[in-house]
């Protein structure tokens, strides 16, 4: 669901304190304007002007390692090009909410606070790169939507997903 | 490694096996050291073809009168509580070659012990489809002719498994002191695909199957209170406690996850991540009166009643999961388990002479074992039949309850502390078993 925000809060806000990581945000993200189209001056009607299609951003599936809610360089990764891509477009002002979940050869109420667990881990990554966290909403749904039956499986069952909230 | 042991064997290969185990698994809490221990193995039993010199042997005869239909279902409640029953060997009517109707009510002890009874169950049944009448004598080889226990019921045809209940909890108070368990339910959750779980009740035997909540999403965690049965709902509008009397409706809700209510006394206990962090909380009924319990930073869950107050949880503050207990207002908080590095689901023995936690220990798959709070003393119930998880104990704590995957008959299964006489109660797919008290 959308909710509309305070204007003055942005998705992507650039934090000096991890410099080494902002190579791509050196300034306010820009709002791309459209060419002005006042239709009296002009003699005839151009071609409408190309608002620059921005791909939407995805925050990827992370995975986790068994009983673990620490997120790997590639799991960190994953969250970074996420931010990076954020970081590039306008503020869509949506908020997100990130659903951990994990394999399902735990006890189901460990697991469901390990889930969460593993949600707030990616929570606190993507506010440390910049993201707002009050904007990030976490939940977690345990072992309950898991489908693995072998480590193949159980692999894809250990992560945390985000949607559109 | 296995540790085996003939059990039933005179020359003390069960002394030998005990003392070999206490050598190679030493008792006594790790201090300091995470996890220094594996949990025990198993003590593999090898159940040869000798006496059952501890068990006591109850012959059931078949109960006599009408309606036939009644006289069945009758004794065959009667042969399969003792069944469960550990400490009971049946000597059912199939067994038994003369006539052991001929004396009505009355019996004829010789003819039973020759077959080794040492007590023998007669009975009556009398009327039709709406009003029904039982006659039971409890004899025992010791008391002669004169029944030690006779009981008469009376009432509709629905009750009669109840009344055969009431009579073995009687026999069992006989022979051993304590009254017997039967009459009393079981919950469970069942997984009927990702996001598709309900929450069930039966007897104890098995009987009676029923799902209590919705049926539509995710039920779980059961437990049972006054007159209700409790559980946990996770929707798409968050997680919260209901009970059955609230018919799915949010009774306990909050921030974050709110989940596994179990009862004791006048509070609900349960895990709470309202602070951000899943801790242990207390409330009223009715959510009021809400108490914080543990603040660690460690995932603290799985709160379960004790007898004195106590609350036993699950606790990852050291690292890997494992068995605490606290006072109900969270104060004195102790670590139970020091073996093994993922011991889960705790649930305690209420009986106050018998300081037991049961609970889920990780070994590969998951086990039920239990632990002596006082002595840390383990004992092993399950080995190498797939996951064993969730155990409860009954309310007399000579069974403990468990959920099994076990390959070709998942279910719920009962079994002796001793993790002899295992037997399915409950088939099909099943988790976080709770008995009634």
């Amino acid at each position: 669901m959308k909710r509309h925000l305070h204007s003055s809060l942005t998705m992507l806000v650039c934090f000096t304190l991890f410099a080494t990581m902002l190579t791509g945000c050196k300034e306010e993200a820009e709002e791309p304007e459209p060419e002005p189209t006042t239709g009296a001056e002009m003699p005839e009607p151009e071609p409408e002007p190309v608002e620059p299609v921005a791909e939407p951003c995805v925050v990827g599936t992370v995975y986790f390692a068994f009983d673990s809610s620490e997120l790997d360089s590639s799991a960190r990764a994953t969250l970074q090009e996420a931010v990076e891509c954020y970081r590039g477009q306008p503020d869509p002002g949506l908020s997100l909410l990130l659903t951990g979940a994990c394999d399902p050869r735990g006890t189901e109420e460990y697991n469901i606070a390990l889930g969460e667990r593993r949600a707030q881990s990616v929570r606190s990554y993507l506010t440390s790169l910049g993201m707002d966290s009050s904007r990030i909403s976490i939940t977690s749904v345990g072992e309950e939507m898991a489908t693995g039956t072998d480590e193949a499986g159980w692999a894809l069952d250990r992560n945390v997903s985000a949607s559109e909230n | 490694m296995a540790l085996i042991v003939f059990r039933r064997m005179v020359w003390g290969a069960i002394v030998a096996g005990a003392a070999f185990a206490a050598l190679a698994f030493p008792v006594g809490p790790a201090i300091g050291q995470e996890e220094a221990q594996p949990l025990p193995e198993d003590m593999l039993v090898v159940d040869i073809d000798a006496p059952d010199e501890d068990a006591y042997r109850i012959g059931i005869a078949r109960l006599i009168g009408e309606p036939a239909s009644d006289a069945a279902i009758g004794g065959s409640v009667l042969q399969n509580d003792f069944r469960l029953m550990p400490g009971f060997r049946v000597i059912g009517p199939a067994s038994v070659r003369h006539d052991s109707d001929a004396k009505g009510l009355g019996v004829d002890l010789g003819a039973w012990a020759l077959l080794g009874a040492n007590g023998v169950i007669k009975g009556l049944v009398g009327g039709n489809d709406t009003a029904l009448r039982v006659e039971l004598r409890f004899y025992q080889a010791s008391g002669g002719e004169v029944p030690v226990l006779r009981q008469t019921y009376q009432g509709s045809p629905k009750d009669l498994r109840r009344w055969m209940h009431d009579f073995v909890n009687k026999v069992i108070g006989v022979v051993t002191g304590t009254y017997g368990p039967f009459g009393t339910e079981i919950a469970f959750a069942r997984k009927h695909g990702p996001g598709q779980k309900s929450v069930y009740a039966a007897d104890m035997d098995g009987y009676g199957v029923r799902r209590v909540s919705s049926g539509q999403g995710v039920s779980m965690l059961p437990s049972f209170g006054k007159g209700s049965i409790w559980y946990t709902r996770m929707t798409k509008q968050g997680m919260f406690i209901t009970n059955t009397r609230a018919g799915g409706r949010r009774v306990i809700g909050g921030k974050g996850i709110t989940m596994a209510p179990t009862i004791c006394g006048e509070r609900v206990y349960f895990t709470s991540s309202r602070s951000g962090n899943a801790e242990i909380y207390s409330s009223k009924p009715d959510g009021s009166g809400l108490r914080q319990l543990t603040r660690s930073r460690g995932i603290d869950v799985s709160p379960t009643c004790g007898p004195g107050g106590r609350i036993a949880f699950v606790s990852d503050r050291h690292g890997s999961p494992q068995i605490f207990t606290m006072n109900n207002d969270g104060t004195n908080v102790q670590r139970v388990t020091f073996r093994g590095s993922h011991n889960q689901t705790p649930v305690w023995c209420q009986d106050p002479e018998q300081p037991l936690i049961a609970f889920s220990g990780r070994d590969g798959n998951f086990d039920i074992f239990t632990v002596n709070v006082v002595t840390q003393e383990y004992k092993r119930l399950t080995q190498g039949q797939g996951d064993n998880k969730d155990p409860a104990f009954s309310p007399d704590c000579r069974l403990i309850a468990f959920a099994s995957d076990r390959q070709g008959s998942s279910g719920v299964y009962l079994s002796g502390q001793d993790g002899l006489d295992q037997n399915l109660v409950i088939g099909g797919v099943a988790e976080t078993v709770r008995w009634s008290h």
